[in-house]
């Protein structure tokens, strides 16, 4: 099938995380034989060139000025739909699939021109990520709810996040499809590049690991509460964040506690060193109170490490609780201490829980197994089934 | 008989741009043409001007947070119906009004390969330039009178802020004042565009 996917970033351009999602997504569609061009945001030229050797063609539109994000996904869409309209001259796509509010403008006069069904993939809502309080974010809220309402066929990433988009945009049962997302095995299978365990901690300490946005939904503020806890039972123990964000505030919590000496913000990790840097930890904390997926809870199952992490959103099925990681209550320091503390008690239980979790993602959680539940939703966007 | 297709943000009377297009539709008409207007309206709805002049009124839900994003969004359901009135009874051209219907005048002369008119009443220059979307509003004017064959004006002011501010050629602007026969002058040089 030939698909025309939209998304605002694709590598080697990477903020968030949509631009991994799409590369990984669309090698796997590519190997499963879809045909498949990106059309991305690009800085200055509008260029076409093939995506390193797979079958995938990637066009780059630039952007102008714009005032806020909203009114420059406006001009995305618009730059995105004229080259859509030039494209289908020539490539006959057969459906346009979009992922976010941000390509949602574009995915919908790609729409209305080339009358091309769109499949639509939701990674997280606004009303999730910041509450709709304003007419901003209510803007982005309608715009999430105008990519459903356009939408032939929705995707979701978890499902518990599914019954949020349902509470949210109510779309009829029919057109909503959980996928969760995967992880590439081989990247954390013999990694090139590595982190050294010594840059960061002694040799008698533990390494206690967060991974992500240094941001109050990734519940940093919880896991720093949960730290002197932790070090009572366990002062052997070492915490790292791996991740941007409010650096300065979370270290400035820190150091009020008294405990810089048991803390190391690395900030942002080059993603070659990510596989590593999980391989070397002993334990790895996911404490978000919002959370559609939870790839890091499967990130680090891969790397044969367990997890620590919230009971709430997609990491209720990332995580099995004492089988491949531990849940903590969410937002809840004394409950994430406790759960870290379990897990630091036990090695061998650290060990199992590790080797369940790799076991788990190799079955439930490749791109191949996604490609083809992702390729079974194209097919009922076609009016194939 | 030659097909026109005009877009115009709204149509209501009273409003300027609507009287403008009612103007010129009927003109095309007498002269032989038949026209079909396209713009936004509070409900869904088709009303018949004369035998040849058919306005269908599209409506669109979202409020969006700015008029900048609303049209956008809006021109949306300009494109569908474009398409859809392209395939029911095909045009020979687009005419459209302003940057407020550049977004579905552009993609829809691209997408039929048929060539587009515009009026631009005024240009974001000329108002000041002085809002936050200024500069994207001055934008789609530029790729607007680029893309269309014939750019009419109403003022010596607007020719010449197309000419030194936005470096649109000369020749390509045709000052038509609102006064005399201007109606005519329009529907028959646009008539020759759509030959």
């Amino acid at each position: 099938m030939k698909v025309l996917m939209t998304t605002w970033e694709f590598p080697p351009n990477k903020i968030g995380g949509i631009a991994s999602h799409c590369e990984d997504l669309s090698k796997a569609l590519a190997r499963r034989g879809h045909e498949l061009h990106v059309l991305t945001y690009g800085d200055k030229r509008d260029t076409t060139r093939p995506f390193e050797e797979y079958e995938i063609t990637v066009h780059h539109v630039p952007v102008g000025y714009a005032p806020d994000t909203i009114s420059w996904s406006m001009a995305l869409g618009r730059a995105m739909e004229k080259k859509a309209i030039e494209l289908q001259k020539e490539e006959k796509f057969e459906l346009v699939h979009a992922h976010d509010w941000m390509t949602v403008p574009a995915a919908v006069g790609i729409k209305k021109t080339t009358k091309l069904p769109i499949v639509f993939t939701l990674h997280s809502t606004e009303d999730g990520r910041s509450g709709i309080h304003d007419k901003y974010t209510k803007m982005i809220n309608d715009l999430e709810w105008y990519g459903t309402y356009e939408a032939t066929e929705i995707i979701t990433v978890g499902k518990d996040f599914s019954d949020e988009v349902k509470r949210l945009f109510s779309p009829p049962d029919e057109k909503l499809h959980y996928i969760p997302n995967g992880v590439d095995i081989t990247r954390f299978e013999n990694p090139k590049f590595f982190v050294d365990r010594k840059n960061y901690l002694g040799d008698w300490e533990k390494l206690v690991l967060f991974v992500g946005r240094l941001s109050h939904q990734k519940g940093v503020n919880f896991l720093i509460d949960a730290m002197p806890k932790v070090l009572e039972q366990h002062p052997d123990s070492k915490f790292i964040f791996t991740g941007s964000g409010a650096l300065d505030y979370y270290r400035g919590l820190v150091n009020g506690k008294g405990l810089a000496h048991k803390a190391y913000f690395t900030g942002f990790l080059d993603e070659k060193l990510l596989p590593s840097m999980y391989q070397a930890a002993d334990l790895v904390v996911a404490p978000s109170i919002y959370e559609p997926f939870g790839i890091v809870a499967l990130e680090a199952n891969a790397a044969r490490t367990p997890v620590v992490g919230s009971y709430t959103g997609g990491l209720k099925e990332t995580i099995v609780h004492e089988w491949s990681g531990l849940h903590h209550y969410n937002a809840n320091p004394k409950s994430i201490a406790d759960q870290i503390n379990r897990s630091l008690d036990d090695e061998s239980w650290r060990h199992w829980m590790g080797d369940n979790g790799r076991k788990r993602v190799e079955k439930d959680f490749t791109w191949t197994k996604i490609a083809n539940w992702t390729s079974g939703v194209y097919g009922k966007a076609i009016g194939l089934w | 008989m030659k097909r026109a297709l005009i877009l115009s943000r709204e149509f209501n009377p009273g409003d300027f741009i609507s009287d403008y297009s009612k103007d010129i539709a009927i003109h095309l008409a007498s002269s032989g043409m038949e026209v079909h207007i396209i713009s936004f309206g509070e409900r869904d709805e088709e009303l018949k001007l004369s035998d040849r002049v058919t306005v269908h009124k599209v409506h669109f839900m979202l409020h969006a947070d700015n008029f900048f994003n609303w049209v956008m969004l809006m021109n949306n359901e300009l494109k569908r119906k474009g398409r859809e009135l392209f395939e029911k009874v095909g045009f020979d051209g687009v005419y459209a009004n302003d940057w407020t219907t550049a977004p579905a005048a552009i993609s829809l002369s691209q997408l039929e390969n048929v060539p587009l008119c515009v009026t631009i009443h005024s240009t974001e220059r000329e108002r000041g330039f002085n809002m936050p979307h200024s500069s994207m509003i001055a934008d789609m004017e530029y790729d607007l009178a680029t893309k269309t064959t014939k750019v009419f004006v109403e003022s010596q002011r607007t020719l010449d802020s197309l000419v030194t501010d936005y470096k649109i050629p000369k020749e390509k602007i045709e000052l038509i004042p609102r006064e005399g026969q201007w109606q005519e002058r329009i529907a028959q040089a646009c008539g020759s565009v759509m030959e």
